[in-house]
C-alpha cells in the first residue's frame, strides 16, 4: 500500500503540482486547503507524512503543527514545513512547534521529493 | 618796651595805693591832733607832687615813651619827694622814714637789681644828709609838737635810727630782688612753657590748616566725581532705555520668528509622521509583495523543473531550449523577489539570515559567470576573468555573495555596449580579498557616485528604463557586503569611460 502524504496548502497550483510529483513517485497525495481541514484529514486519513504550509487562511501552519502534536492520534506523524517564510526565525519557529523538517518556497520539486523520501524511509 | 610799660603800670598802681593810704593816715592823725595841723600843708603838698609825677609817668607810659632812663628818673624823683616830705614833716622826728623801704621794695620787685641798689644808696644818702644837715643846723628843723626834741638832739639815737633805716633799706632791696628773681624764673619758665605751647599751637594750627586744605581738595574732588557719576549715570540711563527699546523690538521679532518656527515644526512633524507612516507602509508592502510573488513562483518553478526532467513526457530540443530560457528567467525573477525581501528586511531593521562557511572566491566567480553566459552572449559581451593564483579563502554566505557578484555583473552587462568586454579580477590587497568588475559602458559622473547606493536611485531614468532595473541592486549588495565585514564602492573616470565596481571581503 502506497504511503499517504497530506498536503496542507491554500494555493491550488502549488498543492496540485506537489500532488502530481508525489503521484509520479507512487505516493498517495491528500490535499487540505486550510488549517482546520488539514487537522481533520490528518485525524481521519492518518497520513504517513504531512507537508504543511505556514501562511494559511484561518489558523496558520505553526498552530496546526502544535495541535497535531497535542493530539495522540496525530502526534507521531512527521511534519515538514513548506513555506515562503525562509528566515532563520521562521525555521526555528517551525521546528519549535514540533516540525521534522523545513523546505522554503519556491523549491525544486525533486529536492522536496528527496526530503519526503528521507522522512518516510523509502530512499 | 611792652614789659617796661607793664612794670611801670604795676609800679604806679602800688604808688596810688600807697598815696591813698598815706593821705588817709595823715588826715586821720591831723583830725585826732596827733600831728600839728600847721604841718599838713607840707604833707598834702608832698603827696600832690607825688601824684603829679605819677600822672606824668602814666601819661608817658600810655604814649609808649618810657625807657630805663625815664623810669630811673621818676624813681629817683619819687625817692627825692618822699625824702623831702619826710624832712618837712619832722625829719628825724618823723617815724615815716620807712616809706622809702616800700618804694625800694616795690622797685626791687619790679625793676632790675642795679636800679634797686641805686635807689637804696640814694635813700640811705638822703636820710644821712637830712639827719646830718639838720643836726649841725645847716638846714632848719621842723619840730613836731608831739615828739620829744631830745630824739633828734641825741647823736646816739640818730645813729641808731640811721643804722636801722639803712639796714631796713638794704634788706628791702635784697628781699625784693630775691623775690623778683624767683618770680622771674617762674615767669621765664611760664614764658618758656607758653612759648612751647605756642609753638605747639602753631604746629597744630598749621596741621589743621593743611588738613582743612586737604579736606577742601577732597571735597572738590568729591564734587567733581559726583558730577561725573551723575553724567555717566544719565548716559547709562539713556543707553539702558535705548537697549530696552531694542530688546523689546527684538523680542517681538523673535516671538514672531518663534511662532513661525513652531508652526513650521508642527507642519514638519506632521510631514515626518506622514512620511514615516508611508515608509512603513512601503516596507510592509515590499515584504508582502515578495511573499505574494513567491507563492505563484513555486508552482511555476516546480512545473518547469518537472517538464525539464522529462518525467512529464519527451521534450524536443526546441522545447528544451525554451524551457531553459523559462528556467533562467524564473531564476532571475526569483532573485529579484529575494532582493525585495532582503530590502524589506533592511528597511525594517531585521537581520538578514547569513550563513558563514569557507568560501572559494574563484568558484563563486566561475559559477556566476557561467550563470550569466547566455545573457552576455545575447548582447555579444565578452566576460573575462583574471584570478590571482593562491587566492586566500574568505568566509561567508555563498548564495548572498553570488547575488552580489551577479548584481554587479548584471549592471555591467546592462550598461555595456554591444560587443563590449567585462573583466572580473580577484586578488589579495592587504588583509582583504578584492573583487573588481570593470565594464566599458556609459560610466558614471562624479556627482552621481555618492548616490549610487541609495535605494531606488536611478542614474538616468531613460538609460535604466531601457536597461531595466529597480535601483535596488547596489543598496542590497552594499548591505550584504557590509554584513560580511567588507566594503563596496564604484569608480569611474567619468561619463563614457566605463565603470568599475569593487568589493572587498576580509581574509580569514
Amino acid at each position: 500500500m502506497s504511503k499517504k502524504v497530506l498536503i496542507v496548502e491554500d494555493y491550488p497550483a502549488t498543492s496540485k503540482m506537489i500532488a502530481e510529483i508525489l503521484e509520479m513517485e507512487g505516493f498517495t497525495p491528500l490535499i487540505a486547503p486550510d488549517g482546520n481541514s488539514g487537522i481533520e484529514k490528518a485525524k481521519s486519513e492518518k497520513p504517513d507524512l504531512i507537508l504543511l504550509d505556514i501562511m494559511l487562511p484561518g489558523i496558520d501552519g505553526l498552530e496546526v503543527c502544535s495541535r497535531l502534536r497535542a493530539d495522540d492520534a496525530t502526534k507521531n506523524i512527521p511534519v515538514i514545513m513548506v513555506s515562503v517564510k525562509a528566515s532563520t526565525e521562521d525555521v526555528k519557529a517551525g521546528i519549535g512547534k514540533g516540525a521534522n523538517g523545513y523546505v522554503s518556497k519556491p523549491f525544486d520539486p525533486f529536492k522536496l521529493l528527496e526530503v519526503v523520501k528521507k522522512h518516510l524511509g523509502t530512499t | 618796651m611792652q614789659q617796661d610799660q607793664q612794670t611801670i603800670g604795676s609800679y604806679l598802681f602800688f604808688k596810688w595805693v600807697a598815696i591813698a593810704a598815706v593821705t588817709v593816715i595823715i588826715t586821720f592823725q591831723a583830725l585826732t591832733n596827733t600831728i600839728p595841723r600847721a604841718g599838713l600843708i607840707y604833707d598834702y603838698g608832698g603827696l600832690a607832687l607825688t601824684i603829679v609825677t605819677g600822672l606824668i609817668m602814666d601819661a608817658l607810659r600810655r604814649r609808649g615813651r618810657v625807657n630805663p632812663a625815664v623810669t630811673l628818673l621818676f624813681l629817683v624823683t619819687d625817692q627825692a619827694l618822699i625824702t623831702l616830705a619826710l624832712y618837712l614833716t619832722g625829719g628825724p622826728e618823723n617815724f615815716w622814714w620807712f616809706l622809702p623801704v616800700v618804694l625800694i621794695f616795690i622797685a626791687g620787685y619790679l625793676f632790675n637789681r642795679s636800679i634797686v641798689l641805686l635807689l637804696t644808696l640814694l635813700a640811705s644818702l638822703a636820710i644821712c644828709l637830712d639827719f646830718g644837715l639838720e643836726y649841725f643846723g645847716l638846714i632848719p628843723h621842723f619840730h613836731m609838737s608831739y615828739s620829744p626834741l631830745e630824739y633828734w638832739h641825741n647823736p646816739m639815737y640818730l645813729f641808731d635810727y640811721l643804722f636801722a633805716m639803712i639796714t631796713l633799706y638794704s634788706l628791702g632791696a635784697l628781699i625784693s630782688s630775691y623775690f623778683s628773681r624767683v618770680m622771674g624764673q617762674t615767669t621765664a619758665q611760664l614764658q618758656h612753657n607758653l612759648q612751647a605751647s605756642e609753638t605747639n599751637r602753631r604746629e597744630v594750627e598749621s596741621s589743621r590748616k593743611a588738613l582743612l586744605n586737604i579736606m577742601e581738595d577732597l571735597d572738590n574732588a568729591r564734587t567733581k566725581l559726583e558730577q561725573k557719576v551723575k553724567e555717566r549715570t544719565q548716559e547709562l540711563e539713556q543707553i539702558k532705555i535705548e537697549l530696552e527699546q531694542k530688546v523689546k523690538e527684538r523680542t517681538l521679532d523673535l516671538e514672531e520668528s518663534r511662532k513661525a518656527i513652531l508652526h513650521m515644526m508642527k507642519d514638519l512633524k506632521e510631514d515626518i509622521s506622514k512620511m514615516q507612516a508611508l515608509d512603513r507602509m512601503k516596507t510592509e508592502f515590499l515584504s508582502m509583495v515578495s511573499h505574494e510573488l513567491r507563492t505563484p513562483l513555486t508552482p511555476i518553478k516546480g512545473y518547469l523543473s518537472l517538464l525539464t526532467s522529462g518525467k512529464m513526457g519527451e521534450v524536443t530540443p526546441a522545447q528544451s531550449k525554451a524551457l531553459a530560457v523559462l528556467t533562467r528567467q524564473s531564476e532571475h525573477l526569483h532573485s529579484l523577489i529575494d532582493s525585495i525581501l532582503d530590502l524589506s528586511r533592511i528597511e525594517l531593521g531585521k537581520p538578514i539570515p547569513l550563513s558563514k562557511e569557507p568560501l572559494a572566491m574563484p568558484t563563486v566567480i566561475e559559477e556566476t559567470v557561467e550563470a550569466m553566459k547566455i545573457q552576455a552572449a545575447e548582447k555579444q559581451v565578452r566576460i573575462t576573468t583574471e584570478i590571482e593564483p593562491n587566492l586566500p579563502t574568505a568566509s561567508g554566505d555563498v548564495i548572498k555573495l553570488k547575488r552580489v557578484l551577479a548584481n554587479l555583473v548584471g549592471n555591467a552587462l546592462k550598461f555595456s555596449p554591444e560587443q563590449g568586454e567585462i573583466s572580473i579580477t580577484a586578488r589579495r590587497v592587504g588583509n582583504a580579498l578584492q573583487v573588481e568588475v570593470r565594464d566599458q559602458g556609459v560610466g558614471v559622473s562624479a556627482d552621481s557616485i555618492p548616490h549610487l547606493f541609495e535605494k531606488f536611485y536611478q542614474v538616468d531614468s531613460s538609460i535604466t528604463r531601457a536597461a531595466g532595473g529597480m535601483g535596488m541592486g547596489l543598496p542590497i549588495a552594499k548591505e550584504l557586503v557590509e554584513l560580511h565585514g567588507g566594503r563596496i564602492w564604484i569608480e569611474s573616470a567619468g561619463l563614457g569611460l566605463g565603470t568599475t565596481a569593487i568589493f572587498t571581503l576580509p581574509v580569514v
